[in-house]
């Protein structure tokens, strides 16, 4: 089986691939489907868009790459440094990659599907908010809102996303 | 200003002092029962934005979660045992179907989200430095992913505290792969 990389972490997709790996449940969750990572995936995408497009909110003022939208101060953790990101960040990541490049392991197809969607995702010309007005945050369920100015959207696979 | 965060801290304010007159109540068991019960109907209503809410349960109670005790010694070792360490774990189960434990590790002032047997905790995806991660209010998370604020902790804590499982273990322990 053709080994998974992921693209240069210079790149906008490069940055945009990382955070999802990052932040959204593996198959190892056991409410982990495809679907619902893409879909989270998805959200994830015009988040991050969103908050490029008007980055002063975020602690972004003047942004002009994904990168200084997610080495904000306080807004995505382990990417403040980036291009350096955090030890618990390139282990969680690497080991997502080792099993969808191990043939010997069983869960390689899901973990495969999962990088293979997110690489998808981050190189996806267009971005696809159905929310009712601009999603701009996300939130781990039950850790409370981003903020006051923030309306819930909905949740997917351990994740409360919010517009505004 | 009362901003929306100030009715969660309000209700958790609301949750303690009932917990209070609980306790004062006569009888074991009829304590426990109402705890239980209002801990239920409770924390069904803690969220003031329309987000679900989760149900609290034990890890113990889960087959998903019972074994916690490897990636616990696993992650206490990557993080650096304390000479005592002192870990609460605690289960929120979600409308979906969804469910984890947050283990909440006093001496190294960590909390760490756990997605269960097939997942570690060393790579999870949420990991908070409580000295760090943690703001005044909902007001000062500023849109933040990850940021939690003091409210959330100290609510997750004390629910962790009376529901929960707490266990210890000696650096020994950790190191060498053992428990208490």
């Amino acid at each position: 089986v053709t080994k998974t990389k992921l693209p240069d972490r210079a790149t906008d997709e490069g940055v945009e691939v990382r955070v999802l790996m990052a932040e959204i449940s593996t198959p190892s969750f056991a409410s982990w489907t495809l679907d619902k990572a893409r879909e989270a995936m998805q959200l994830m995408d015009a988040v991050l868009w969103n908050r490029f497009r008007d980055p002063k909110p975020f602690g972004a003022a003047g942004a002009m790459t994904l990168a200084d939208v997610v080495k904000a101060p306080g807004q995505f953790q382990g990417f403040e440094s980036y291009p350096s990101y955090a030890a618990s960040v390139v282990n969680r990541i690497q080991n997502v990659l080792d099993i969808a490049n191990n043939d010997s392991d069983k869960r390689q197809a899901n973990f495969k599907a999962h990088v293979q969607a997110a690489l998808e995702r981050a190189n996806a010309a267009e971005i696809s908010d159905p929310s009712a007005g601009t999603l701009v945050g996300w939130r781990t369920s039950g850790t409370g809102s981003p903020s006051a100015k923030m309306t819930f959207y909905k949740t997917v696979l351990g994740n409360d996303f919010y517009y505004w | 200003v009362l901003y929306q965060g100030a009715v969660r801290d309000a209700k958790f304010v609301l949750l303690q002092s009932s917990f209070e007159a609980m306790n004062r109540a006569p009888g074991g068991l009829v304590r426990a029962a109402l705890k239980t019960i209002f801990l239920m109907v409770m924390w069904g209503h803690m969220g003031s934005h329309g987000q679900p809410t989760p149900q609290l349960f034990v890890p113990s109670s889960d087959p998903a979660f019972a074994d916690f005790r490897e990636p616990l010694v696993t992650y206490l070792r990557a993080k650096g045992p304390r000479n005592l360490n002192t870990v609460c774990l605690i289960g929120e189960r979600y409308p979906d179907g969804s469910a984890w434990v947050w283990a909440i590790w006093d001496e190294g002032q960590r909390m760490v989200l756990w997605e269960g047997a097939e997942a570690t905790m060393t790579g999870s995806r949420r990991d908070l430095d409580l000295r760090r991660d943690v703001v005044a209010n909902e007001a000062a998370v500023g849109g933040s992913t990850y940021r939690v604020s003091r409210a959330y902790v100290t609510q997750l804590r004390s629910q962790c505290a009376k529901t929960g499982t707490t266990v210890q273990l000696r650096r020994g322990d950790v190191m060498g792969g053992q428990t208490k």
